[in-house]
């Protein structure tokens, strides 16, 4: 009975193949046990090229081990979502790109809300999850 | 051409009334095509810092129009140790902390000069982490 997080790379840029698989299971900072809520998978479509808040810190804990997950659930290879952390009246630091197809997943400190920028004006779908203890 | 992909599979039996199995593929593409990713390096180190002092471990290299992708995974087994990962170099922004067995994956845009890869280890004593980037040229 666990929440498990499980990754498998493959690639073949180097010059021996990479093929990697790691599960992790999710729990509560510093301890075994599981992560017991989620903000369940929310999907947002988005229609102007408008930095927005894409979850915001209210009701989650600090500096724990809360985990994201983000993917642009379109196709198109030159659209994308420009993720980033911090204040949305400020300047947001930049993590990435999220192009057609991209997913993400990483650790949350809910030290600043995580926003969202879409390339585009016309329809752009993201879909996210929070999972925390 | 190089091909790299990447699938995340999320279960669970009790995180919500119904099971829970999520399972997404994505190939890694070069900005705006679907040419794959051509370059690739490979970090594996053991950390043994200060605790609480930002260690760079990947460097922006300003090159915003360009797709990469940035795997890191916590090799400690004792559970309450850490790494605070953080994006940016003078004004660093915490993204999360990455606990004993944890990983992730997220794109690296290297918006500007500061935006490197930074982690800060929970403990002063050796800390093992794997880092790998797949990058364009």
């Amino acid at each position: 009975m666990a929440t498990t997080a499980k990754i498998a790379l493959a690639s073949d840029v180097g010059e021996a193949s990479l093929s990697l698989s790691r599960t992790s299971t999710l729990t509560k900072a510093g301890g075994k046990t599981d992560v017991d809520s989620t903000s369940g998978l929310a999907r947002k479509k988005l229609t102007a090229v408008t930095l927005v808040d894409l979850i915001t810190t209210t009701g989650y804990t600090a500096d724990v081990a809360n985990k994201v997950y983000i993917s642009n659930a379109g196709t198109s290879d030159s659209e994308y979502f420009v993720i980033s952390t911090g204040d949305i009246a400020g300047t947001p630091e930049e993590i990435g790109r999220l192009y057609g197809g991209d997913w993400m997943f990483f650790p949350w400190g809910v030290d600043d809300d995580i926003n969202i920028t879409p390339s585009v004006a016309t329809e752009m779908i993201v879909d996210y999850m929070v999972i925390h203890g | 051409m190089a091909t790299t992909t990447a699938t995340i599979t999320l279960t669970s039996s009790d995180l919500t009334a119904d099971a829970l199995s999520l399972s997404k593929t994505m190939t890694m593409t070069k900005a705006g095509g679907a040419e794959g990713l051509d370059r690739v390096k490979y970090i594996k180190e053991i950390n043994a810092s200060t605790a609480g002092t930002n260690v760079e471990v990947l460097a922006s290299d300003n090159s915003q129009t360009k797709a990469s992708k940035v795997y890191i995974a916590n090799l400690s087994t004792t559970d309450s140790e850490y790494f605070n990962v953080h994006i940016g170099t003078s004004s660093t922004q915490e993204i999360g902390r990455l606990y004993a067995g944890d990983w992730m994956l997220v794109p690296w845009t290297q918006s500007d000069a500061n935006a490197d890869i930074l982690l800060a280890p929970s403990v002063a004593t050796a800390m093992a982490y794997e880092v790998i980037l797949f990058r364009e040229v």
